[in-house]
């Protein structure tokens, strides 16, 4: 902030000058011009003007270069720990113990408020940024790279439970402009209660014969294909997994479409209906297996 | 006595012969080797280029009206700011730089012509070839959609399928090899062919810049030369450059882009800031203040320019110590930036100041320049960056400094030399109505995006969330643009009813204060009959005001014209030459030989060699022109001598 003031008054100041000598110093109308003389220049005023704003700069620069390095430093050790995977066109995020995946979902993230939160940010196909406007600065997924940025959300009302909607912020592809995630923070306790039950396995089926066919479309057609659900069979790793889908509120993130049985219908059927030039190829499924598949998702709460 | 009709009276033999070549006709100007004609070829061009990327902007204003909007596909939309992007940056704002190096600075030096004419000639046709090819992509199989910067990994095969990026890529290979001989042209050209008298530090600032501008274009180029080579070999030959899937990193690119990239904005700004230097000195009547500190911060800018690039980089997550180091050599580049401005305000104070329309478009630089430049000062400090990096705020400042800056400085150069080139004045009032359109329409566009960037709109995106709460501030940022618009419209009128109706100029319609303004408007093909004496800076103001014994000037303007017995009775120019163009066309074909077909290249290859085998070989030295001479018939009028644009009297 204190940059743009600097900035704002140094741009009055010039701007004004620029005003009051073009005002002061303008032809008037049947004065005689003369010869075109005038003072060459004057070393002392040029010093002057080279030395003030340097030590502006100077002072700017003291400021901010401790601050690069307190950004770049490590995260507190208590810190949540997740992988960031970026793909064409949706986040893929992993919570980690040490080296350990705790558990995987995409696009909706959880964080405990008041505890720092520590992000490895990678890509799995082409570069893209993460980016929460309203909480930290942006970091770039690059793939065969690996980069860190850690910050401590704090939500104003500490009992809250506030969404911090993000989305992707290097150009990705057609849909870069849909790539969307949102981070929720919420208190510590709601927080361990969340990751508990995202380490848990898939929800098991009950006994609806919708959810049951859907459990088998899902997990035995080519859905399994590309996405994985803790404790099926379905184990692709090609897009999000959905083990949890059902308790998502949206889909991609609330800026793109909330998670309800139409849309989660309307995407499977065509993605790119939603995302243009989604890589899920649009999913020929009967109306009777398609919302079986729907039941069967929303389920997986 | 009858009266004798004028038919019968012997008129003296009028030497009204047009030389061979010199002649009207589109075929004198695909061979012309005049840099004055290539200049207009230039302008012309990136003028239309100019039109072409303006349309894809206002496409991508309307559909960034509101949230949602379906104008056009995300494909498209991607097309539309890859092509926009590269379309002004290097098929306008360069070669409209180009435009007035090539008429403007060999005047300006006292110069006949460019060291190297056929090679100028040349470096237009592959611009044009270059832009053509670019261009093309929209008919087959579409346009690059991947960015002005084309990221790898985005760009390799497996990402990018089609040929847009093959387009891309080659168009820009063209493109490096018109500015690289352009860049050696004009560097040797201001070198070693400056008038006598004409020391460097009496050359004017436009030179100077210029000069600059050429050591940026020979030392950047080669590096997206290399870049785009590797992507090509990735492409086309399956190497591994980019392939992450091979272990490579992507940031090869991004280093390599911005090594080239933030020179090239120095590229685009350093002539403009020439173009205001010039205009503020003659619409002040003042010499420039601290001539020497502002031809150094040029110097400077352009030394230091090499040492940035890393600040686009912010979020690449180089560590701390590099983000450090490029953060306070980008806030070292502010200094001589500001510099040039307060030494712009020092001349115009306690100057006679003219207000002209030149200098509103001067005065709208400086003022606008301010802004972005400030805006800059933001981003180089990395902690603000990471919000403000790949949103619109950085949309806003670049703009700020390319069009506030760049654009507002090059319409600054077209209204001052616009006399020189067709020997007609633009309307005043139409001019100024142009600026007034221009700096609203702009400011109402650009400013609001500061805001939408940083409320959290990212850049390079066809729609956004309503959520964010940017829906007022694109709507404002549409309507602007078509404000925007409007006077380009204003000023393409003004352009067409000034060249058949303006007043007409003469030599010297501002009192200009350097060579170019010694001769007529428009010059001769040869320039100068004479080459004026060079005393002094601001050349021209010397002679006009030539001072007494006492090392006064005189307080009232005097003509200056060359000695009748210094004109020489003849002056040979360059011969106009079909070559250039050939070679061009055979690099054409043989770049888009690997989209089309490997017959087209070989075929390029050939054309290509051929033309450079008689290039090689024709013989040197162009037809006479006659200046003229009081000794010779027909000397008491103004013989029609070859020039640049026919003289419409």
């Amino acid at each position: 902030m204190l940059t743009v003031w600097i900035a704002v008054a140094i741009g009055v100041l010039i701007e004004g000058a620029l005003i009051v000598t073009i005002v002061r110093f303008r032809r008037r109308r049947g004065e005689p011009v003369g010869a075109p003389v005038g003072r060459h220049g004057s070393t002392p005023i040029e010093i002057l003007w080279t030395a003030i704003p340097a030590l502006v700069l100077v002072f700017l620069g003291i400021l901010v270069v401790p601050l690069i390095f307190e950004t770049a430093a490590a995260a507190p050790p208590n810190a949540v720990k997740v992988r960031v995977i970026g793909h064409q066109w949706w986040w893929e995020f992993r919570y980690m113990q040490g080296n350990k995946v705790l558990f995987t979902t995409a696009n909706e993230l959880h964080l405990p408020n008041g505890r720092a939160a520590d992000f490895s940010i990678t890509s799995a196909d082409v570069i893209h940024s993460f980016w929460i406007p309203t909480m930290f600065g942006k970091r770039d997924a690059i793939p065969n790279h690996s980069n860190d940025i850690w910050f401590t959300p704090k939500n104003p009302d500490p009992n809250a439970t506030v969404s911090y909607p993000g989305q992707c912020a290097e150009f990705c592809g057609p849909a870069h402009s849909l790539m969307y995630l949102n981070a929720i923070v919420e208190p510590e306790a709601a927080y361990d209660a969340w990751v508990r039950h995202q380490e848990s396995k898939a929800a098991p089926v009950v006994a609806s014969a919708l959810v049951r066919r859907g459990e088998q479309v899902v997990t035995q057609g080519s859905c399994a294909g590309c996405h994985t659900i803790d404790g099926t069979a379905a184990a692709g790793q090609v897009g999000p997994n959905l083990t949890h889908i059902g308790s998502r509120a949206n889909l991609s993130g609330p800026q793109l479409a909330a998670n309800t049985p139409a849309n989660l219908a309307r995407w499977i059927h065509n993605s790119s209906d939603f995302k243009p030039g989604s890589h899920m190829p649009p999913q020929n499924l009967s109306k009777s297996d398609l919302a079986a598949a729907v039941a069967y998702l929303e389920s997986l709460k | 006595m009858a009266a004798i009709s004028p038919a019968q009276v012997a008129q003296p033999a009028a030497r009204t012969e047009v030389p061979p070549g010199y002649q009207e006709g589109w075929w004198s100007w695909i061979t012309t080797v005049d840099a004055k004609r290539i200049g207009i070829l230039y302008g012309v061009s990136a003028f239309i280029f100019f039109i072409i990327a303006g349309i894809e902007a206002e496409i991508m204003r309307v559909q960034l009206f509101q949230p949602g909007m379906k104008v056009v596909s995300a494909d498209l939309f991607n097309q539309l700011f890859t092509m926009h992007g590269t379309a002004m940056v290097f098929l306008v704002i360069m070669p409209m730089g180009a435009a007035f190096f090539n008429f403007i600075v060999p005047l300006m030096i006292g110069a006949r012509d460019v060291a190297f004419p056929r090679l100028n000639a040349w470096s237009y046709w592959v611009f044009l070839a270059g832009g053509l090819l670019l261009h093309m992509s929209f008919i087959f199989g579409g346009a690059p959609n991947v960015g002005w910067f084309g990221y790898a990994n985005l760009t390799e095969k497996q990402f990018s399928a089609g040929h847009g990026v093959d387009f891309w890529l080659f168009g820009l290979q063209l493109l490096g090899f018109a500015s690289l001989a352009a860049a050696f042209n004009f560097m040797i050209t201001i070198i070693n062919m400056r008038a006598p008298g004409m020391k460097m530090m009496r050359m004017p600032p436009f030179a100077w810049m210029t000069l600059f501008t050429t050591f940026l274009m020979i030392l950047a180029f080669p590096v997206l030369t290399v870049a785009l080579f590797e992507l090509m070999f990735d492409r086309f030959v399956g190497t591994n450059f980019f392939e992450t899937a091979a272990g490579s990193q992507p940031l090869l690119w991004v280093h390599l882009f911005w090594i080239f990239g933030h020179p090239e904005v120095y590229i685009l700004i350093l002539p403009a800031m020439g173009v205001i230097s010039e205009i503020v000195t003659t619409f002040s009547h003042k010499p420039l203040f601290g001539y020497p500190v502002v031809v150094f911060s040029g110097m400077a800018i352009a030394f230091f320019g090499f040492g940035v690039w890393a600040h686009h980089m912010f979020s690449v997550g180089m560590g701390p110590i590099a983000d450090a180091v490029f953060a306070i050599f980008t806030m070292i580049i502010a200094i001589p930036t500001g510099v040039k401005v307060f030494n712009w305000i020092a001349t115009l104070w306690g100057g006679n100041v003219d207000f002209k329309s030149p200098l509103y478009f001067a005065l709208g630089f400086i003022s606008m320049f301010i802004l972005g430049g400030l805006t800059g000062i933001m981003h180089a400090e990395p902690t603000p960056d990471l919000q403000q990096h790949g949103t619109y705020f950085v949309v806003a400042h670049f703009h700020y400094v390319l069009y506030g800056g760049s654009i507002f400085g090059l319409f600054a150069g077209f209204h001052y030399w616009f006399p020189k080139i067709t020997g007609r004045m633009l309307n005043e009032r139409l001019a100024k109505l142009t600026f007034w359109v221009m700096l609203i329409g702009f400011n109402i566009t650009f400013m609001p995006m500061h805001w939408t960037g940083l409320l959290g709109m990212p850049r390079r995106v066809y729609t956004y969330s309503p959520n964010l709460g940017v829906t007022e501030l694109n709507e404002m940022s549409t309507i602007g643009s078509f404000i925007l618009a409007a006077s380009i419209l204003i000023f393409i009128y003004n352009f067409f009813v000034s060249l058949r109706h303006g007043e007409i100029a003469g030599d010297d319609p501002w009192d200009g204060s350097s060579l170019e303004w010694a001769t007529s408007s428009p010059p001769p093909v040869y320039n100068f009959a004479v080459i004026p004496p060079v005393y002094s800076r601001e050349a021209f103001w010397a002679l006009k005001y030539p001072r007494d014994g006492h090392g006064n000037p005189s307080p009232v303007r005097q003509t200056w014209k060359p000695a009748p017995e210094e004109i020489p009775i003849s002056i040979h120019m360059p011969r106009p030459s079909i070559w250039p163009p050939v070679v061009a066309l055979g690099l054409f074909c043989v770049l888009s030989g690997f989209i089309a077909s490997p017959v087209l290249t070989a075929c390029g290859l050939v054309i290509m060699f051929t033309g450079i085998a008689a290039w090689a070989m024709e013989p040197a030295g162009g037809p006479p022109s006659y200046p003229p001479h009081p000794s010779r018939p027909g000397a008491a009028q103004d013989l029609p001598t070859p020039s640049a644009v026919p003289a419409r009297k």
